[in-house]
This record gives C-alpha cells, structure tokens and sequence, in this order.
C-alpha cells in the first residue's frame, strides 16, 4: 500500500519541490520528508479530500518551512505595483514572435530559471501554485493561509517582476529594439 | 495635463486582471477594454507570454532513479518495491 502510493506520488512532490525549493537537493529533502510525514500521520487522513491533495499540502508546508529558514539568512524585498498612469504614452518594446521558439535556447531557459530563483519567496509561493501547478485562487490561499486578495497581489507582482526580467534579457541579447 | 478618466480606470481594471485567471471571461473583457491603451496591451501580452514561457521551461522533470531509490531506503520500503 505505501509502496504504491510513493509509486503513484513521488514524481509530482519532487516537481513540486524543485518548483519551489529551486535545487535538486533540497527538492529531494522534502520529498523525503513529505512521505515520512505523510505515513507517520496517516492515521488523520480522513479522507475527505483525495490522498494526493492531502499529501500535497504536507508536501507544501515542509517547502515552505525550509524557504522561511533560508529566507531569515536573505533580505526578503517587496516588490512595487507598476504605476499604470505612467505606462499610457511611453514606448513598451513588444516582444518578436519568434521569443517561443527560443526556449529552447540554453541561455534563455537559464534566464527564465534564474529570474524565477531571483524571486523573492513570498511571491514565487503563490507564482507557482497558480501558474505552474495551476492550483485555484481560492486553493492557493487556503494551502499558503493568504486570502485570496493578497494571493492575486502577489501573483500579479510576481509575474510582472518575470516580464521585466524577461524584457531585460531580451533587450541585452538585442531580441528587442 | 490630467489624463482622461477612462483611461485610470482601464488601468485600474489592468491591475486587477494580473490577479485573475488568465483566459477568463474577464481577461477577455479586460483585452478588449486595453486595445484603447496599446502600451497596457503589450506589457499585458508579454506578460501572458513570459507565463507561458515559464510554463514550458518548468515542465515536469521525469524521477531520478537514484533519488526514487533513496527515498523508498529511507522509507524502509526497498522490500515492498521488489515485490510489487
């Protein structure tokens, strides 16, 4: 039965764990510790929501726990609403169409990954449940204890931060005029 | 000089969309609302687009065996994997 379901999980837990952990070694960490929880507290799974949901959530706090230890040895920062009234008028560069097709680029991906590492914690959280795992709004904040206000803040922030990243690179690689 | 009011709230409405779910009835609500301000329209479409990005960039990666080996030694299930 546990065997089976380490089977059936693990793989997702582990993704999930680079996704927010950013590093092979702490992602298998928690891996580790999400089963260990997991089976030790199986006893409370009362099954009313599926397993995986519920391993998932173990799987989200142990993350998170470790990004708060890191995050006490690194200066955590906000980061800015874009002042929209300033966006009417000025010259935004669009990006070409073949910026797709680049993904592929060993350069580009790791400026995608380390924009995304660059991330400050409190934002990363929320980008990759509701971009990358593609958890509801409503999810996020109940699996991170945020209301679903701050969720929408912080997810709008954290994506605005990616494109500017992105726009940064492209313009230095001279993709963007 | 002030801008016009349509054009505040139209940003407003921008800003409110970032938190929204992306291909929503209100996003599409919001592009349509945005084509009267072509420069909240790009940085709104390259945004979509760097998600988008991300989406393919952080695909899943398959299990490393080692990793999958480890964690079943930990777990003290090495047995039940055989057996399986």
């Amino acid at each position: 039965m546990q065997s089976h379901l380490v089977t059936m999980y693990s793989s997702r837990i582990y993704n999930l764990g680079l996704r927010m952990l950013r590093n092979n070694e702490d992602a298998e960490d928690m891996l580790q510790e999400t089963f260990i929880t997991a089976f030790q507290k199986m006893h409370s799974f009362k099954g009313k929501s599926s397993f995986y949901t519920w391993i998932y959530r173990i799987g989200v706090n142990i993350a998170l726990g470790k990004l708060r230890k890191q995050s006490r040895m690194q200066i955590s920062y906000s980061i800015q609403e874009p002042d929209f009234e300033n966006l009417h008028g000025l010259k935004i560069a669009d990006w070409p169409e073949y910026i797709e097709t680049k993904v592929s680029d060993k350069e580009f991906r790791i400026a995608l990954k380390v924009a995304l590492d660059d991330l400050d914690e409190k934002y990363r959280s929320v980008f990759v449940l509701r971009d990358l795992e593609e958890l509801s709004t409503a999810k996020t904040a109940e699996v991170l204890e945020l209301s679903e206000s701050n969720v929408k803040v912080r997810l709008m922030r954290a994506r605005l931060f990616l494109r500017d990243h992105m726009s940064t690179f492209l313009k230095r690689e001279g993709w963007l005029v | 000089m002030t801008k016009p009011k349509h054009d505040v709230e139209l940003q407003k409405k921008i800003c409110l969309d970032f938190g929204a779910d992306i291909g929503s009835e209100l996003c599409r609500e919001v592009e349509l609302l945005m084509e009267e301000c072509p420069e909240c329209k790009v940085y709104y479409d390259t945004m979509q687009r760097s998600v988008k990005l991300y989406r393919v960039v952080e695909d899943e990666c398959a299990l490393p065996k080692s990793v999958s080996e480890r964690l079943f030694k930990v777990l003290d299930l090495d047995q039940l994997k055989k057996d399986l």
